[in-house]
């Protein structure tokens, strides 16, 4: 029986899963993957580019999101052994944001792919901080040929 | 009748005209489907009619007829 990897924390592992580099990368830890979903956190340091007076910007949170999606990307191709692609956030069908995290919180993003087609891919997307679930999307992202 | 119940999904999703809809016209120039919105007609055809639409399913679709007859022929075959 192997050990799961996760939760990965190691930022150098993580920044080969993704395309974005600091200070653009927003995912400190994979909780959990599998084929369809994935699990990635992120804790809102005072020093993210997103934060204004202690609250992570709306902007934060989507490029938060949009990062879970890249790294089920990537941490699929990684297992299979190939370099991930570069992705690209397609559309924004629909968002909800309920509040703001401040500084200090932990971010956990679960992320669920609904349908793939013709390399877009449609995403059901929850965010929390704890218990609160702070936001909710559908994200197309595409995959870049 | 499943063309009727294709129109009123397609309206909805697509929010066009239920008059602009022909069984003669053109699916994409209709709808004005560009490549992001493909994935959402695939996912309201499934949810809809339990059927799964392939990328090579559109190989041979112009017109809202093709269409329907394409869903029929999935559904028939489920």
């Amino acid at each position: 029986m192997t050990a799961s990897p996760f939760p990965i924390v190691d930022k150098l592992f993580l920044q080969e899963l993704l395309p974005h580099r600091a200070p653009m990368v927003m995912i400190d830890c994979l909780y959990d993957f599998n084929e369809k979903t994935v699990a990635a956190g992120l804790t809102v340091r005072e020093d993210n580019i997103f934060v204004e007076d202690d609250i992570l910007l709306e902007a934060g949170i989507i490029e938060h999101m949009a990062q879970s999606i890249a790294l089920h990307t990537g941490y699929s191709f990684y297992i299979q052994q190939k370099t991930p692609p570069i992705g690209y956030l397609g559309t924004i069908k629909s968002i909800s944001i309920n509040s703001f995290p401040r500084v200090g919180d932990k971010l956990l993003t679960k992320a669920t792919i609904l349908q793939e087609f013709m390399g877009v891919t449609l995403v059901s997307i929850e965010t929390f901080a704890g218990d609160e679930q702070i936001a909710q999307a559908e994200i197309k992202s595409v995959i870049a040929s | 009748m499943i063309s009727e119940k294709i129109n009123e999904i397609l309206v909805d999703e697509f929010e066009v005209d239920v008059d602009l809809i022909q069984p003669n016209l053109n699916l994409k120039d209709t709808l004005n489907l560009d490549s992001l919105d493909y994935v959402d007609l695939v996912v309201i055809i499934e949810s809809n009619f339990g059927v799964k639409l392939v990328e090579a399913d559109f190989t041979n679709i112009q017109t809202f007829q093709d269409f329907y007859d394409l869903i029929k022929r999935k559904t028939s075959e489920n």
